[in-house]
């Protein structure tokens, strides 16, 4: 029992990460973990940020004709901080872009990859059992690829009109993917129900008001 | 004046002083006095150094018109001198003549002038090349460049990076695919050998610049003194080269600015009222930026030309000496 709730707690979490999208987790995991493992570079961007602007500000302000000194200081401060800004932003993506790889190659192994392994693990063992004949002769594609069939049945009322079918073993393959379905199907359902929720109550509103 | 802001010594003496200069640079804004002011420092530095070359990189060569005597691309002596020699290079000339040289090596010698025109500002670099190694060659104890108006400077200064690491990447590239082309130009009935000598060539030139790049940066080798004048435009090139000089390691700490007015008390020229006060403005702004790392040496506009090799002998004396404004 517990097997068929974590293929679909797997399957679940496989869809919701790609129904968010990759790039967004990316980038709010991002925040995280600059946050835990580098919290100085993320402050540092920020205050060189602000730093730059508010000299660019009074660089500005600054006459480079009346007050020559005093604005050719800032514009080497600005330089110098724009060029500093570079820098760190370098150092900043080169960071990113390991996190990213790291962090899609883990969801990966969380998602696809544990769908995989489980699937190949338990290749050979049946999720639970439809009572036989359910689909006739098309009950092996259910058992598809090594789930019991015909021979190493447990129940015994598989014998109808004296052709040995099979089982009605559902495969672990198969769990997943009818689960994939319908977890689809009902994001499918809940986005139009949204949509039309959104569509409607606007309506029923300004029809209120005008009645 | 303003004694105040005075850290540093207002004359070139810091210059004089310095026995292991190789190489100075004269550079600034056109118009503001550089080939005056570096003939005094050659003059100046002819008194105190065993012999002095003094070149003038720029098209429009000054140097004759400053001495009166007419120079070419060989040193020359200076008439009236015993230890100062003079010539004169133009930056483009000289890669003509290379070019030149190198069509009769058949079609490597095409090939490597293909090669100078493709890549931007190989062409004056190599140039720049050829006059570093003649100028090698020759052994004055101080070499003084009369360089072309500053953005010209700035690019002749940053080539010896650049043509270093191009170089670079073609004789690596030539040791790679040097017997792939070997074959292929003997196919094609070019002469085998031509194509080595191109790159030993290239490798040599490379060598050459590498060595005059760590020399330029060694601040006791090379130093770059800013010419400028009081005025606003002039000041903020001065800061811009400065700021690149900086970025190319080059060392710099003398600014000469020139063609200050001082005016007698009496005079009742209001042009030259309004001009001093608007050059001393700038000055202190000058002073404010940099009396605390740069020698800030002034000079006076005098009411004649300085041609002429006596002229320039007592302008040149206001460089050790600093300027003492007529005191009324």
């Amino acid at each position: 029992m517990s097997l068929i709730l974590a293929i679909v707690c797997l399957v679940f979490l496989a869809e919701l990460i790609s129904w968010i999208g990759k790039s967004v987790l990316i980038g709010w995991f991002y925040v995280l973990y600059l946050r835990v493992f580098y919290p100085t570079l993320a402050e540092k961007q920020k205050k060189l940020k602000t730093d730059i602007l508010n000299t660019k500000a009074e660089l500005l302000k600054t006459s480079a004709q009346d007050q020559f000194a005093k604005w050719a200081k800032l514009r080497r401060s600005v330089d110098k901080g724009l060029a500093d800004l570079e820098k760190l932003n370098n150092e900043m993506s080169s960071v990113k872009t390991s996190f990213s790889v790291k962090f899609s190659s883990g969801i990966w192994i969380c998602t696809t990859g544990a769908q995989f392994v489980i699937g190949w693990w338990y290749r050979k063992a049946a999720i639970f059992y439809l009572p036989p004949g359910w689909f006739g002769p098309l009950a092996w594609v259910l058992a598809f690829p090594f789930a019991p069939k015909g021979k190493q049945m447990p129940f015994v009322h598989h014998l109808i009109d004296g052709v040995t079918w099979s089982s009605g073993a559902v495969s672990v393959g198969m769990w997943q993917m009818a689960c994939r379905r319908v977890i689809k199907i009902g994001e499918r359902a809940a986005k139009e129900l949204a949509a039309s929720y959104a569509t409607m109550s606007p309506a029923s509103v300004s029809e209120k008001k005008t009645s | 004046m303003d004694a105040e802001f005075e850290n540093l010594e207002p004359t070139l003496q810091n210059v004089l002083d310095q026995t292991s200069l190789k190489w100075i640079f004269c550079g600034g804004k056109g118009g503001v006095g550089k080939t005056t002011t570096s003939c005094s420092l050659a003059i100046q530095l002819a008194t105190v150094r065993e012999s002095v070359l003094l070149i003038s990189t720029d098209p429009a060569h000054n140097l004759s018109d400053a001495f009166g005597q007419k120079f070419s691309k060989d040193a020359t002596l200076v008439n009236g001198f015993k230890n100062l020699y003079a010539m004169e290079i133009d930056p483009t000339s000289a890669i003509q003549e290379m070019v030149e040289q190198s069509d009769s090596n058949g079609m490597m010698g095409s090939m490597m002038q293909d090669l100078a025109f493709a890549i931007p500002g190989v062409d004056e670099a190599m140039s720049f090349a050829e006059i570093m190694k003649h100028v090698k060659s020759l052994t004055y104890s101080v070499i003084v460049f009369d360089t072309a108006p500053t953005g010209h400077t700035l690019r002749f200064l940053s080539f010896p990076t650049v043509l270093e690491k191009a170089l670079g990447k073609l004789s690596t590239l030539g040791s790679r695919f040097g017997p792939m082309i070997n074959q292929m130009s003997s196919m094609m009935g070019g002469e085998a050998a031509s194509q080595e000598d191109m790159f030993a060539k290239l490798e040599s030139m490379r060598e050459v610049i590498t060595e005059v790049n760590s020399q330029f940066k060694d601040p006791e080798k090379t130093t770059f003194i800013c010419i400028c004048i009081s005025e606003f435009l002039s000041l903020y090139e001065t800061e811009r080269l400065i700021q690149e000089l900086t970025s190319y390691e080059i060392d710099t700490h003398n600014i000469v600015v020139n063609q200050l007015l001082f005016p007698k008390k009496d005079s009742n020229c209001t042009h030259c009222g309004v001009r001093r006060k608007m050059q001393q403005k700038y000055l202190n702004e000058a002073h404010e930026l940099y009396a605390e790392f740069f020698h800030i040496i002034q000079l006076p506009l005098l009411t004649e030309e300085v041609r002429g090799p006596e002229k320039l002998k007592d302008f040149s004396k206001m460089l050790v000496e600093g300027y003492v404004p007529p005191s009324d």
